[in-house]
């Protein structure tokens, strides 16, 4: 009896993998904030198969979970276009260029931040790599599929490669003041994105020489090469950690010079000087509401970054770079309207469609259309207001937080050997830019010599 | 990660290991054949038994039937009516290599681009000149039932290859070059330090050796006019792993580093082995999918002891958060003991190594799993004929049948009987006694409060701390002081110690190499102890010990 029972579990394992992924969910009578088409009252969602099947009243659907969200809010589900939780390495620090390392490639379904991102109505983030390098990791947009184990699972399927770029401080110390290399000035920054794009450039030529017959024997593989010759063809979009206006400038004359046009400014805090260069040049820009002063280069800010970019065209969205943040992005979006006058809609766009455009799969989610992702946040209260709390988060249709079920310890898995020690371990790591995570192990583990 | 930092722990702050050796002045044996008289053996596949006499010669079982006539040169082993099992096959571990010191990484101008063998990439090395006969583990595992151990070398990402060998002091080597070695544990300080520099760095390495491969068939073809491939030993040394040729071990104990691997696979294809594995069962359908061979670890988290009944007042003042929090953790460890039941249920081979584990835990850790529902016959398989099958050897090794190679050991009862022993052992032919040790009667001593002089057992992997714990008290203080076995002429005092009711809390600094800060944290009842020892840093290991007198 026991191996029967066991036998049937193994069997539903297997199945659940390929099941558990998307589901049914009918959402009645709730005020749906679509972002795209305006603010529907009294209405239901139907979400088939993780996708969402119809918007309208009174909808009557057989063999579906029930969400009664009268008096609720529904709105598409929050996107963080700048994170660094659910994966085991953010920073590869040990050179200037690393654009073969993939966070994707570090994914932990168990971290217990998933869960409370969820929990702050986010359901897809960008998981990224650190800004310690001039040219960092490839980064992976994940969704929040709290309960999936296998890792692969928590990747959003087809959606475009993304790449991390740092410009300043941050790939000036590590390198240049860490290690005495370059770069150890803004210039030399500039110089490891030329010198790697002339890289990659050569080695596609080198390819293509001998896949076309010209040489006959294979060029060196080099899977960094390979990656940055895959930026100069358009397949990854960049994310690029940066502060000053006139880097930001900088980068995207590069840019134009390698023909790369699709970039996204990461915290780009000087992007309001710089707005009508930036929506000239296509390029869209992430940043903190009110973030800075945490480092030199991060002085010269303003709460309005979000609102003179919108305003001027750029397609601009508000990222949380924090684990704490990503369970109030809402709160971070209302700020703009304190700051700048936005419009309902426009506050609410900076965390649903636009970081959906700037990460490429704005065609699937970002906003409630029919046919999109079934990836949904239901609020008590407008989600503009301070009084707004998430009740449930649907990602593909599948329930993965209910505030009613929610119990104290939501983790996935504990340590069968975790003692609760008698004192508290202080990190200081913690408290830091996440950005800049398992950086300082790299430079000075054991020896301490600056 | 945390598994590295133990090992880094074990190897380099705490040197010592505790030896047990083979006796090398043996005299040479008069005669090379055995006679095994009247014996059962296993039979492979179940747990029944067949009546047979063995005769052993050349290092292999040159007959076994049921009424054989001892050899008129014949040492005839008195092991009449005991039990015989084929020896164990350990799939993976570091018996018998060398401990090598370790540095602290060379500082380098350039440490994204380090050489190879500084940044631990060296899977063309073989296990030549680095194995360690004396190692005390060849003798505790072969007494424990082992014959054989593919033996995997030391290091970081890409160590190098493995071999197969004899748990013997002579002629230990059986083969090299068997698989290749791969770890997720990056460089330090330097290129690869992650796991996303390693994920990287393999397929790189992978491709460049297929690439090197198809240079090199071009090269060969026609020489003339054709720029020569490069000379690549690191990378020759995989091209045998593109082709299939060979597999690599990958040791994945976290169920994540299991699906990474299993990434890794999918995406390159070649011959994986989850090695060293403690969960698999999330990646059970992509484990048969990829067809996976899987190396179970024989060890197991510690398990939660029957605490004595304690009286509801002391119950009601548990923290409820606690509480669930135990009853979190007993299923977490009844998750770990049930895998190797998954595994037989889903029909999924898989064999068993003992990297982690400490060789009086083989037994205790095999019927903690046959509780949570392994059959004893699954058990045994995966000890010996999945093993073999795994490396190829089936033909030679891994039963008890006539014309394979003498790997056996008698026991004197069935394996899994209370208190069965093993007496005798014989690997590739080369026979040995264990003597049945009367067990030292532990003098029972009993006492009240916290003072006086205790044992004291930390659970370090790969290195299990014993050693005394002494607690005087000095008018309103207590003083503590510890000595570990390993150093017996350190005596180490506490500082910060605090008693709260039974709960003792005291750091010791230990000097090496840098300053070394361990926080104790003891709950003490009657006359025992348990609690943990934390090191900054590097984490938590359990602690605990019984009283051995009271102060007079």
């Amino acid at each position: 009896m026991k191996q029967y029972i066991f036998t049937l579990f193994i069997l539903m394992l297997g199945s659940a993998i390929s099941a558990q992924e998307s589901g049914d969910i009918l959402i009645k009578n709730g005020t749906v904030i679509t972002v795209t088409n305006g603010d529907l009252k009294f209405t239901d969602v139907l979400i088939r198969n993780g996708k969402i099947e119809s918007i309208a009243k009174d909808i009557e659907a057989e063999n579906v979970e029930v969400i009664d969200a009268s008096g609720l809010y529904v709105m598409p589900g929050i996107i963080d276009a700048h994170s660094h939780i659910a994966i085991d390495a953010v920073n590869e620090g040990t050179n200037p260029v690393t654009a073969e390392v993939n966070v994707g490639d570090a994914l932990d379904p168990y971290d217990i931040n998933i869960y409370r991102a969820l929990a702050g109505g986010v359901t897809i983030s960008h998981a990224m790599h650190g800004s310690a390098n001039a040219i960092g990791g490839q980064c992976e947009t994940i969704k929040h599929r709290w309960g999936v184990k296998d890792p692969v699972a928590m990747r959003m399927e087809d959606a475009p490669r993304t790449i991390k770029f740092a410009l300043g401080e941050n790939p000036m110390r590590v390198h240049g003041e860490g290690r005495g290399i370059v770069p150890a000035t803004r210039m030399g920054v500039e110089q490891v994105f030329r010198n790697a794009f002339a890289e990659g450039k050569a080695y596609m030529k080198d390819w293509q020489d001998y896949k076309s017959g010209k040489t006959s024997v294979p060029p060196q593989y080099n899977l960094r090469k390979q990656t940055l010759a895959d930026i100069l063809t358009g397949d990854i979009i960049i994310h690029c950690h940066s502060y000053r206006a006139d880097e930001i400038l900088m980068l995207m004359n590069v840019l134009e010079d390698y023909g790369v046009d699709k970039i996204c400014f990461q915290h780009v805090n000087e992007g309001f000087k710089v707005a009508p260069e930036l929506a000239e040049f296509g390029a869209h820009a992430s940043v903190f509401s009110d973030w800075w002063a945490y480092k030199f280069e991060v002085y010269y800010s303003t709460a309005y970054n979000a609102a003179i970019l919108t305003e001027n065209g750029v397609v601009t969205s508000i990222n949380s770079d924090s684990r704490e943040l990503i369970r109030h992005l809402y709160h971070e979006a209302a700020k703009t309207q304190r700051y700048g006058d936005l419009s309902d809609n426009e506050a609410l766009s900076l965390i649903t469609i636009n970081p959906a455009i700037q990460l490429g799969i704005d065609k699937r989610v970002g906003s409630i259309e029919v046919g999109k992702d079934g990836d949904i946040a239901i609020f008590k209260n407008h989600p503009l207001s301070i009084y707004a709390v998430p009740q449930y988060t649907i990602v593909d249709g599948m329930v993965r937080f209910n505030i009613k079920d929610d119990a104290a310890d939501m983790r996935l898995e504990v340590n069968p050997e975790e003692q609760i020690p008698a004192f508290y371990e202080y990190r200081a790591h913690e408290e830091e830019d996440s950005c800049m995570q398992g950086v300082f192990e790299q430079l000075f583990l054991h020896n301490h010599q600056h | 990660m945390y598994k590295t930092l133990l090992r880094f722990l074990a190897i380099v702050i705490m040197p010592g290991f505790l030896t047990g050796q083979i006796d090398y002045d043996k005299v040479k044996e008069a005669t090379d054949i055995l006679f095994l008289n009247d014996v059962y053996v296993h039979n492979t596949g179940d747990t029944t038994f067949t009546m047979q006499d063995i005769i052993i010669e050349d290092g292999i079982i040159k007959k076994m039937n049921s009424n054989l006539e001892a050899p008129f040169n014949a040492r005839v082993l008195k092991v009449d009516s005991s039990y015989v099992y084929p020896s164990f096959i350990d799939m993976m571990s570091h018996i018998a290599v060398k401990k090598e010191e370790q540095k602290d990484p060379p500082r380098l101008k350039f440490p994204g681009f380090p050489p190879n063998d500084v940044a631990g990439i060296t899977p063309e090395w073989r296990l030549t000149e680095k194995y360690d006969m004396k190692d005390g583990s060849i003798k505790s595992y072969r007494s424990a039932g082992f014959g054989m151990a593919h033996i995997v070398p030391r290091g970081r990402m890409l160590p190098g290859q493995s071999s197969l060998i004899s748990l013997k002091s002579k002629d230990m080597v059986l083969n090299e070059g068997v698989s290749v070695y791969m770890q997720f544990s990056g460089a330090r300080r330097m290129y690869p330090a992650t796991i996303i520099a390693i994920m990287a760095k393999w397929r790189d390495l992978f491709r460049n050796a297929a690439y090197l491969s198809e240079h090199q068939d071009i090269f060969n073809a026609n020489p003339v006019g054709t720029p020569r491939p490069k000379k690549d030993l690191m990378l020759e040394s995989l091209i045998p792993v593109t082709k299939k040729k060979q597999a690599v071990f990958t040791k994945t104990e976290s169920i994540k580093s299991v699906f990474r691997a299993l990434e890794l696979e999918a995406e390159l294809d070649y011959n994986l082995v989850l090695a060293n594995a403690e969960l698999v069962d999330d990646a059970l359908p992509k484990i048969k999918a990829q067809s996976i061979p899987v190396v179970l670890s024989l060890s197991l988290p510690k398990a939660v002891k029957k605490e004595e009944k304690k009286d509801k007042e002391t119950k009601t003042m548990e923290h409820p958060q606690k509480e669930e929090l135990e009853k979190r953790k007993e299923e977490s460890i009844a998750r770990y003991e049930g895998q190797a039941n998954m595994l037989e249920q889903a029909g999924q081979s898989f064999a068993f190594c003992t990297m982690d584990l400490k060789s009086k835990d083989l037994k205790t850790n095999l019927n903690r799993m046959i509780k949570a529902g392994l059959s004893k016959a699954g058990a045994l398989d995966a000890l010996t004929i999945n093993a073999a099958k795994m490396l190829e050897i089936d033909d030679v090794a891994g039963s008890v049948e006539e014309g394979k190679l003498a790997y056996l050991f008698v026991s004197d009862k069935p394996y899994f009987d209370e208190g069965a022993h093993i007496g005798h052992t014989i690997v590739d032919g080369d026979w040995m006694e264990h003597p049945k040790q009367e067990k030292k009667k532990k003098k029972s001593v009993t006492g009240n409060g916290i003072e006086g002089n205790w044992s004291f057992d930390i659970a370090i992997p790969e290195d299990e701390r014993t050693g005394n714990l002494t607690i005087e008290k000095n008018e309103e203080d207590y003083v503590v002081t510890i000595v570990d076995n390993n150093e017996p002429d350190t005596e180490f005092t506490a500082e910060d110690v605090s008693v709260d009711g039974t709960k003792l809390t005291f750091t010791v600094k230990v000097e090496d190499d840098g300053l070394l800060i361990v926080n104790f944290t003891l709950e003490f009842d009657g006359d025992n102890y348990e609690g943990f020892i934390s090191i900054e840093g590097l984490g938590e290991f359990p602690m605990e010990g019984q009283r051995i007198s009271s102060p007079e």
